[in-house]
């Protein structure tokens, strides 16, 4: 890839990376890291561009298999929990300068085990189909398809415990 | 929640401000050395030193396809769940390496391979023998305990030379334990192995990075008077079925006296069924029970009722390994009776 067009994919999609990462890594610290890797990776690897589309796809699979891996060492299984997290996150960036009703949003859907919040990340905000996101995450459409309902289950009921 | 909130929450996930620009920068300065000769010596250094060195960096294999996968392609769906380059020793002649691991903690699978380097490794390599495949008494791997008297679970160690893979200067096995339950200390195994000169042994991390569902099981009915099933745990590959003792064994000290007829067993094990969301029940084939010693590590039972892997069956024919998706299953039938799971 040359580097223009490096360029112009790293400024297109840095923000998916970095959410997907963080969806995943719960940290900004942690998100910045598996960010940074993903687009190594693009750079690194013998990596064909042929769409936009296609790029971004490549980089949501790559971030998200970084970070699964990241996840499974055992210093990272055993380090932070996602309240620390919190307490660690940079105060420009902190879901705290919120107002009010995004903050609790942010909480909720920050609450959600990542097998739930990755599809819904995916569907919800990128618009991709389930089939696409079954693809993306290696797993069957129906397992995506359910993980969704219950997601939207999930968060019906914490809102519903909140009142 | 509506989509628009959604949304909005997800908006706030960005970095602060010039983050962007650092890892752009960071990530040329990483292209740009990764052409140099250093970085080439430097990682050239790091690969000798990976065979003399003993470490345990689990590093997945997501891309490079798995050798373990390639005889046992029935795990395939795991693929992200093998560990690698787990485990290295050299004698100087003889480097053995783990290369792979694939575990859901009863189930342990791992990829061995011998690298003769020197003259005395080959010949060694050549020469190297072992009873008949399957226990092997020298090169197996076996469950960690420290304490046996608190330990009563079964296991078996199969260990299965992969020949077509062999050359002048490797031998490659596949090595793995399948214990009836998870409650051995702390997930770990011991690795024995031999080298050109003497029998090594190393303690391998085998806890399991596969997911593990587990239910407490509740029934409107007793289905015995001597067990009562408390408590079961699936993964993809297995599953464990806890239970209380009332009166299928007796324990005096060390010595345990089990009462539970053969009949009883048979027609338990001949009525044990998974129930799928689907509505369907797929009959499962248990391998092992046994008693337990009650801990944490197995939800204080006393007894593990039906325990083993997900096998292909047909009548009384059982056979490959198969594997389950532990989400779909919504609850066990023991005996006629329905245990639906809850969290």
């Amino acid at each position: 890839m040359d580097k223009k067009t490096a360029a112009r994919i790293y400024d297109l999609y840095f923000n998916t990376v970095y959410k997907v990462c963080f969806l995943y890594m719960r940290t900004h610290a942690d998100a910045q890291d598996m960010t940074q890797e993903t687009f190594c990776q693009m750079l690194r690897r013998p990596f064909r561009y042929e769409t936009d589309e296609k790029a971004k796809a490549w980089l949501i699979v790559t971030a998200s298999n970084l970070c699964k891996n990241q996840l499974k060492k055992w210093w990272v299984k055993n380090r932070l929990s996602y309240e620390d997290s919190l307490l660690q996150t940079d105060s420009k960036t902190s879901p705290q300068n919120e107002p009010a009703a995004k903050n609790e949003f942010y909480h909720l859907i920050m609450s959600l085990e990542r097998k739930y919040l990755i599809p819904t990340y995916l569907y919800y905000y990128e618009g991709y189909k389930t089939a696409e996101i079954a693809d993306m995450l290696h797993e069957k459409t129906s397992t995506i398809q359910t993980r969704l309902a219950k997601a939207r289950e999930l968060l019906r009921m914490e809102l519903e415990q909140g009142d | 929640m509506n989509k628009k909130d959604f949304t909005n929450a997800i908006d706030t996930l960005l970095p602060i401000d010039g983050v962007k620009e650092d890892i752009w920068d960071t990530i040329q300065t990483f292209k740009k050395k990764s052409h140099t000769t250093k970085t080439w010596l430097s990682l050239a250094a790091s690969l000798i030193l990976v065979c003399l060195i003993i470490y345990s960096v689990p590093v997945i294999a997501a891309e490079i396809r798995s050798r373990l996968l390639e005889k046992m392609p029935v795990y395939e769906p795991l693929a992200e769940q093998i560990e690698s380059n787990i485990f290295s020793k050299t004698d100087d002649h003889l480097c053995i390496t783990v290369d792979e691991l694939l575990s859901d903690g009863m189930r342990v699978y791992m990829l061995v391979h011998y690298t003769a380097l020197d003259d005395t490794g080959r010949q060694w390599l050549s020469k190297y023998t072992y009873p008949h495949q399957g226990n092997n008494p020298d090169l197996n791997m076996q469950p960690y305990i420290e304490d046996y008297s608190t330990y009563s679970a079964n296991y078996s160690h199969p260990t299965y030379e992969q020949p077509e893979l062999a050359t002048e200067n490797e031998r490659y096995f596949i090595v793995g334990f399948e214990s009836s339950s998870r409650d051995y200390d702390s997930g770990q195994g011991i690795f024995y192995f031999p080298m050109t000169n003497k029998k090594e042994s190393a303690i391998i991390d085998v806890s399991s990075n596969i997911e593990i569902l587990s239910y407490d099981l509740k029934a409107e009915e007793k289905i015995s008077e001597l067990y009562d099933p408390v408590y079961i745990e699936l993964s993809p590959m297995s599953f464990v079925v806890y239970a209380k003792n009332n009166g299928i064994y007796e324990r005096e000290g060390n010595r345990v006296t089990w009462l539970m007829p053969h009949e009883e067993l048979d027609l338990l094990e001949k009525t044990t069924y998974l129930l799928m969301e689907d509505g369907t029940k797929q009959p499962i084939y248990s391998d092992s029970s046994g008693t337990t010693h009650p801990k944490e590590t197995n939800h204080y039972s006393d007894l593990v009722l039906l325990s083993g892997s997900f096998k292909e069956q047909n009548g009384d024919y059982v056979g490959m390994p198969i594997l389950i998706e532990p989400e779909k299953v919504i609850g066990i039938e023991i005996k006629g009776q329905s245990y639906l799971f809850t969290e």
